[in-house]
C-alpha cells in the first residue's frame, strides 16, 4: 500500500476527528488549527479528491442551503480503507520517532 | 424562502475551479466555496470575497498539475505505442503523409522566410519611424509618383516648415573608375549625399568621424568591403583614391550596408562635389535628388507635405506651378511601395507579391493538410475497430479526439523536422533564384515561434477531421463488423480532392499566364534592333579621341558600325527635361521630354524607322548644331502639325525639326511610350559620366570582334579596365524581378502539384485495395483490363475535371488583376486554361492509372482467395 502523504494524513485525521460534522469548511478549519498555517479551501480538494478515488473517504449528502448556491452540504467520513491507511502511517510514524521523543539540538 | 444574494461568485473563476477539482469531490467543493464566499462577503465585503475566491484557483492548481501529469503519462505511453504501430504498419501511407506535409511545410517555411525578409526592409535605422521620403506627384506627368525632388527644396523647407528636424539628399553617381596603386576597377554603387545622412540614418562608422567625413568636395566614405578591395590590410583612413583622375580622400569607413536596406551603396561622395561629378542641375526645375526628412515625432504628415508644396510654389518651382505636389512616404513603406520608374538604389520589392506569396504559402500547406485528412478518413475502416475497442473499455470521446490530435501533432512535428532539413538543403538554390541572403536561423526566437505556430496550425487543421470523424464511431456498429465507409466520408473526400486540385490548377494557370506575359515582355518587338550590339562606357580618352577610336574600330571587318549615345535608353536614369520651345507653342505650354544626344550612325544602327524627314547627316553643316529629331509621341504631346521644317529649340540651342521617328519602346515595357527628342552630340568628351559607345558586331564572329575591341580599348585607355555589355541582355535585365517571381511561382506550383498527386496516389491505392474483390469478380465475369483501368480512373478524373470549374474563374480574376499592372500585356486566352486543365487531369490520370493498372493486372485468384 502506498503511504499517505503528509497533507493527506492531516486531512484524513481531521475528518475522523470531526466525526459527522466533517464537510469542506470544517475540515479546513481543523487543518488550520492543527498546522497553524493558513490553508486555502482550494488546496484541500486535490488531496481529498485523490483519497476519494483511492476509497479512503466516503461522501454523504446533506440538505441544500441557500448559502451554498442551492447545493447540498457534502460530508466526508473515513472508510475502512482510510482507517487502514491511517493505521499504517501511524505505525511508520511511531517507528521513525522511536527513540527521538526528547529530541533536542546538542552543542 | 431562499435568501437572495446581491453578488455571486465570479463565473469565470468558478468555471476554472470546476475544471481543476476532481469530479468525485467537485459538487461538495463548489458548495463549500460558495458558502465561504457568502460568509466572507458579509464579513468583509464583496471585493475581498471575490479576491479570495480567485485565489482558490492558485491553491488548487499545483495538485491538479501533479495529478494530471501522472495520469496522462500513463495513457500517453499507450498513445505513443499506437501511433508508432500505425505509422510503421502502413509505411506507404505514412510516407505519403509525411512527405506531403514535409514538402508543404518546407514551401511554407521558404515563403515565410522570403516574406519576413521583404517586410524587414529599413527597420534597422534608429530614427526609422520619423524618416520620410519626399515624393512628387503630378497630374500630367509623374502621375504614379516620382522620387526626384529639386536640390534647393530640402534646405528651404527645413528653414520654413515647422516639424522638420533634419534632411538628407541623395543623388546617384555614374559608373566611375577608381584607382589606387595598380588596382583599377569600375565602381557603380555610389551615391552623393549630404553629411547629415549619418545623423538621420544608422550607418555605423568603423573608422573616421561622421561629423567631418563629407565636408570637403573630394571627401569619400567607403564600406568595409570596398576598403578591403583597394587597401587590403592597410589603414584606409586618409588614403587617396583616384576617381577618374581626381584625388579623393577616404574620410571614413562604415559597415557594409545590410541587404535589407533600400539605400544601397559602396561609397558616398560629398554633396559639395555635386555639379562636377554628376553634371546635375541644382535649380528648382531639376528633379534630380531624392530627399529624406527626419520629422519631429507625431507630426501631422499631411500638413507638413502641404507646407513643402507651398514652399516650392513660393520659390517658383516650374513643375509645382504646373500642378506637381509633394507627399511624404514613410521609410518602412519605401521598399514595398515603389514603382519601377523610381530611381531606387537597391532592388525594389512589391507589396502585391508579398500578399500573393503569403496566400500561396497557405494554399500549399492546406493542400498538404488535405492529404492528411483524406488518407486518414480513407483509412478510417482500419482504425474503426481500435476506436470501438477504446470506447468499449471506457475511453471518452474527448480522450479519442485528443488522441487523434496528438497523432497528427506527432506526424506534423516529424514532418517539420524533415521540412527544416529540406529547407536547409534548398535554401542555397532559393537564394540564388531570389537574389537574397536568407538564412534559417534555428536559434532565432521569432522563427522558432513561427515554426511552432505552423506545426500547431497544421496539426489542428490536418487532425481536425479525423479527430472528429473517427471519434464519432458507434462501438456497437464498428465492432459488429457491419461498418462500411459511409456516404458522408466519401462526399467529404470528394470535396477535399476537388479543393486540392482547384488550388493546384489555379496555381498552374497563374504560372502559365505569368510565363506567357514574361515571354511577351522579353520577346516583344521593341521597334528597333538590339541584337549583336555591345556597348562600352565613354571613359578616359574615349571621349577626347572619339573619332580615332571609332575609325580604328571600323577598320575591323567584324565591326559593322559604331555610334555614341548619351544616356542609354535601357538604364534606369534618363535625361528628362523641360525648357523646350517650338513653332506654334501656346503661351505657358510646357513639355517634359526625354533628351537624347546621339551621333550620325545611331539611328541606322538601331534600325529606327523615320516616318518623316531624314537622319542627321554630315552633308548638312548645320545638323551638328541645329537639327532635332523627335519621336511621334513627342510630336503628339506638343501638338505640332507638319513637324518637319518647323522651328524647335531646347534652352538656347535654336534649330529645326528634320525628322520624326516612329514610336518604339526604348525603355522597359512597364512604362508607356514616352516622348523623346534627339540631337547631335557634338562633344563626346563631355559624356564621360553617362555616355556609351554602341558597337554593332558580326554575330557569327562575336569572340573575334570582342577581342579586337578590347585591344583597341587598352591602347586608348591605360587605366580604365575594359568592360562591355550586350544591349539585348541589358534589356532582358529590365525584367529580372518578374523573372525571379516567375521562377519562384513555377517552383511552388510544381510542389503543390506534387503534393496533390502524392495524396491522390495514396487515396487511389487505398480505394483500389478496398475494391480488390470487386475487381476480381469483374475479371472472372469477363471484364477487360482496359475496362477496369477506365472504371477505376474514371471517378478521380471526374473530380479533377470538376476542380477546373472552380479554379478557372478564380485564376482568371486574380491573373487579370496582375496583368493590369503592366502597360503592355497579353490577353488571357482560353488556351491557357485548357492547357492547365488538361495538364492537371493528365497528371491525375497518370497517378491513378498506375494503381488501376496494377489492380487490373492482378490475378483474380489472388484477390478472391480470401473471400
Amino acid at each position: 500500500m502506498k503511504l499517505l502523504s503528509r497533507i493527506e494524513e492531516i486531512i484524513l485525521l481531521s475528518i475522523w476527528r470531526l466525526g459527522d460534522r466533517a464537510y469542506g469548511m470544517a475540515i479546513r478549519e481543523e487543518v488550520i488549527k492543527a498546522t497553524g498555517k493558513k490553508w486555502l479551501l482550494g488546496a484541500i480538494y486535490g488531496p481529498l479528491g485523490r483519497m476519494h478515488k483511492n476509497g479512503y473517504v466516503l461522501t454523504v449528502k446533506g440538505e441544500p442551503t441557500p448559502e451554498r448556491g442551492g447545493r447540498s452540504k457534502v460530508y466526508y467520513t473515513v472508510s475502512r480503507e482510510g482507517i487502514k491507511a491511517l493505521r499504517e502511517i501511524q505505525r511508520v510514524n511511531a517507528l521513525i520517532w522511536n527513540g527521538a521523543e526528547d529530541l533536542e539540538f546538542k552543542e | 424562502m431562499m435568501k437572495r444574494h446581491t453578488t455571486k461568485p465570479p463565473k469565470i473563476a468558478s468555471r476554472i475551479l470546476a475544471l481543476l477539482i476532481q469530479k468525485d469531490v467537485r459538487y461538495g467543493a463548489m458548495g463549500d466555496l460558495d458558502e465561504q464566499f457568502y460568509w466572507m462577503e458579509q464579513e468583509n465585503g464583496g471585493f475581498k470575497a471575490r479576491l479570495l475566491y480567485w485565489r482558490q484557483i492558485g491553491a488548487a492548481l499545483p495538485y491538479f498539475i501533479k495529478n494530471a501529469i501522472i495520469w496522462s503519462f500513463i495513457m500517453f505511453k499507450n498513445y505513443v505505442k499506437t501511433t508508432f504501430r500505425n505509422t510503421t504498419r502502413h509505411k506507404g501511407y505514412s510516407f505519403i503523409n509525411l512527405a506531403g506535409l514535409a514538402i508543404g511545410m518546407a514551401c511554407t517555411l521558404l515563403i515565410l522566410l522570403w516574406v519576413k525578409d521583404e517586410l524587414s526592409y529599413d527597420r534597422f535605422h534608429e530614427n526609422g519611424k520619423d524618416i520620410y521620403r519626399i515624393m512628387s506627384y503630378g497630374t500630367r506627368y509623374m502621375i504614379e509618383g516620382f522620387d526626384g525632388t529639386p536640390a534647393p527644396l530640402a534646405p528651404a523647407v527645413k528653414e520654413e516648415v515647422p516639424g522638420i528636424v533634419n534632411y538628407a539628399r541623395f543623388s546617384d553617381v555614374p559608373k566611375l573608375v577608381f584607382q589606387y596603386g595598380d588596382k583599377a576597377f569600375y565602381e557603380t554603387r555610389g551615391l552623393i549625399a549630404d553629411p547629415s545622412i549619418f545623423e538621420i540614418f544608422t550607418f555605423p562608422f568603423i573608422q573616421g568621424d561622421p561629423k567631418t567625413a563629407l565636408t570637403a568636395p573630394l571627401d569619400i566614405v567607403i564600406t568595409e568591403s570596398l576598403a578591403a578591395k583597394y587597401f587590403g590590410g592597410e589603414n584606409p583612413l586618409g588614403k587617396t583614391i583616384e576617381i577618374e583622375g581626381k584625388p579623393a580622400a577616404v574620410k571614413g569607413v562604415i559597415q557594409d550596408i545590410p541587404a535589407n536596406s533600400h539605400i544601397q551603396f559602396d561609397f558616398l561622395g560629398s554633396y559639395e562635389y555635386i555639379e562636377e561629378i554628376t553634371g546635375y542641375g541644382t535649380s528648382w526645375g531639376s528633379f534630380n535628388f531624392v530627399t529624406y526628412l527626419q520629422l519631429e515625432p507625431d507630426r501631422d504628415i499631411q500638413k507638413i507635405a502641404r507646407n513643402i508644396t507651398a514652399v516650392a510654389d513660393r520659390n517658383n518651382c516650374p513643375q509645382v506651378k504646373d500642378g506637381v505636389e509633394f507627399r511624404l512616404q514613410p521609410l518602412s513603406a519605401i521598399h514595398l511601395d515603389s514603382r519601377a520608374a523610381f530611381r531606387n538604389y537597391g532592388d525594389i520589392g512589391d507589396r502585391k507579391y508579398v500578399v500573393v506569396f503569403s496566400i500561396i504559402a497557405v494554399f500549399v500547406l492546406f493542400i498538404a493538410c488535405v492529404n492528411f485528412m483524406n488518407l486518414s478518413t480513407a483509412r478510417s475502416t482500419t482504425r474503426a475497430k481500435e476506436v470501438g475497442m477504446r470506447k468499449t473499455v471506457g475511453a471518452s470521446r474527448k480522450q479519442l479526439v485528443l488522441q487523434f490530435y496528438g497523432e497528427s501533432l506527432f506526424l506534423t512535428t516529424m514532418a517539420c523536422v524533415f521540412a527544416v532539413i529540406l529547407v536547409l538543403f534548398l535554401l542555397p538554390t532559393f537564394n540564388q533564384i531570389t537574389g537574397k541572403q536568407l538564412k534559417l536561423d534555428l536559434i532565432d526566437a521569432q522563427l522558432v515561434v513561427g515554426l511552432i505556430a505552423v506545426v500547431l496550425l497544421t496539426a489542428l487543421t490536418a487532425g481536425s477531421y479525423p479527430a472528429i470523424y473517427l471519434s464519432s464511431f458507434r462501438p456497437v456498429k464498428v465492432l459488429k463488423g457491419v461498418f462500411k465507409t459511409e456516404g458522408k466520408g466519401q462526399a467529404f473526400r470528394r470535396i477535399l480532392v476537388v479543393t486540392q486540385f482547384s488550388l493546384s490548377i489555379a496555381l498552374l494557370i497563374g504560372t502559365t499566364v505569368a510565363y506567357n506575359q514574361l515571354r511577351f515582355l522579353r520577346h516583344a518587338k521593341l521597334g528597333f534592333n538590339k541584337e549583336n550590339i555591345v556597348y562600352v562606357p565613354v571613359k578616359e580618352n574615349i571621349g577626347k579621341r572619339y573619332d580615332a577610336f571609332k575609325s580604328e574600330l571600323l577598320s575591323d571587318a567584324n565591326i559593322l558600325s559604331v555610334a555614341a549615345q548619351y544616356y542609354l535608353f535601357a538604364e534606369q536614369g534618363s535625361f528628362r527635361s523641360t525648357g523646350y520651345d517650338w513653332e506654334g507653342r501656346e503661351e505657358g505650354q510646357e513639355a517634359d521630354i526625354i533628351l537624347n544626344l546621339v551621333d550620325y550612325d545611331f539611328i541606322p544602327m538601331l534600325g529606327l524607322e523615320l516616318v518623316e524627314g531624314r537622319n542627321f547627316s554630315e552633308e548638312y553643316s548645320t545638323d551638328a548644331s541645329q537639327a532635332y529629331i523627335l519621336n511621334e509621341e513627342a510630336i503628339k504631346k506638343m501638338g505640332i502639325q507638319d513637324p518637319v521644317g518647323k522651328r524647335f529649340s531646347y534652352l538656347k540651342r535654336k534649330g529645326t525639326i528634320i525628322g520624326v521617328l516612329k514610336n518604339a519602346h526604348f525603355r522597359s515595357l512597364h512604362v508607356a511610350i514616352e516622348p523623346h527628342v534627339f540631337f547631335f552630340m557634338e562633344d563626346v568628351s563631355g559624356a564621360t559620366d553617362y555616355g556609351v559607345v554602341l558597337i554593332k558586331i558580326n554575330g557569327d564572329k562575336t569572340e573575334e570582334a570582342l577581342a579586337k575591341i578590347r585591344g583597341i580599348w587598352e591602347r586608348f585607355n591605360p587605366i580604365s579596365p575594359f568592360e562591355y555589355r550586350f544591349l539585348d541582355q541589358t534589356y532582358d535585365n529590365l525584367y529580372r524581378k518578374e523573372k525571379k517571381i516567375g521562377t519562384i511561382l513555377n517552383a511552388f506550383t510544381l510542389f503543390a502539384i506534387v503534393i496533390s498527386c502524392l495524396g491522390l496516389f495514396g487515396l487511389a491505392s487505398f480505394l483500389t485495395e478496398q475494391r480488390t474483390s470487386e475487381i476480381g469478380i469483374r475479371k472472372v465475369l469477363g471484364a477487360s483490363e482496359t475496362g477496369i483501368v477506365f472504371l477505376l480512373s474514371k471517378q478521380f478524373t471526374k473530380w479533377v475535371l470538376v476542380a477546373n470549374l472552380f479554379a478557372w474563374p478564380v485564376a482568371y480574376f486574380v491573373m487579370n488583376e496582375w496583368l493590369k499592372s503592366f502597360v503592355y500585356r497579353i490577353n488571357i486566352g482560353i488556351g491557357m486554361f485548357l492547357l492547365s486543365g488538361i495538364l492537371a487531369a493528365g497528371i491525375a490520370v497518370l497517378t491513378v492509372s498506375y494503381q488501376a493498372l496494377k489492380a487490373a493486372r492482378a490475378n483474380p485468384i489472388d484477390s478472391l482467395r480470401y473471400e
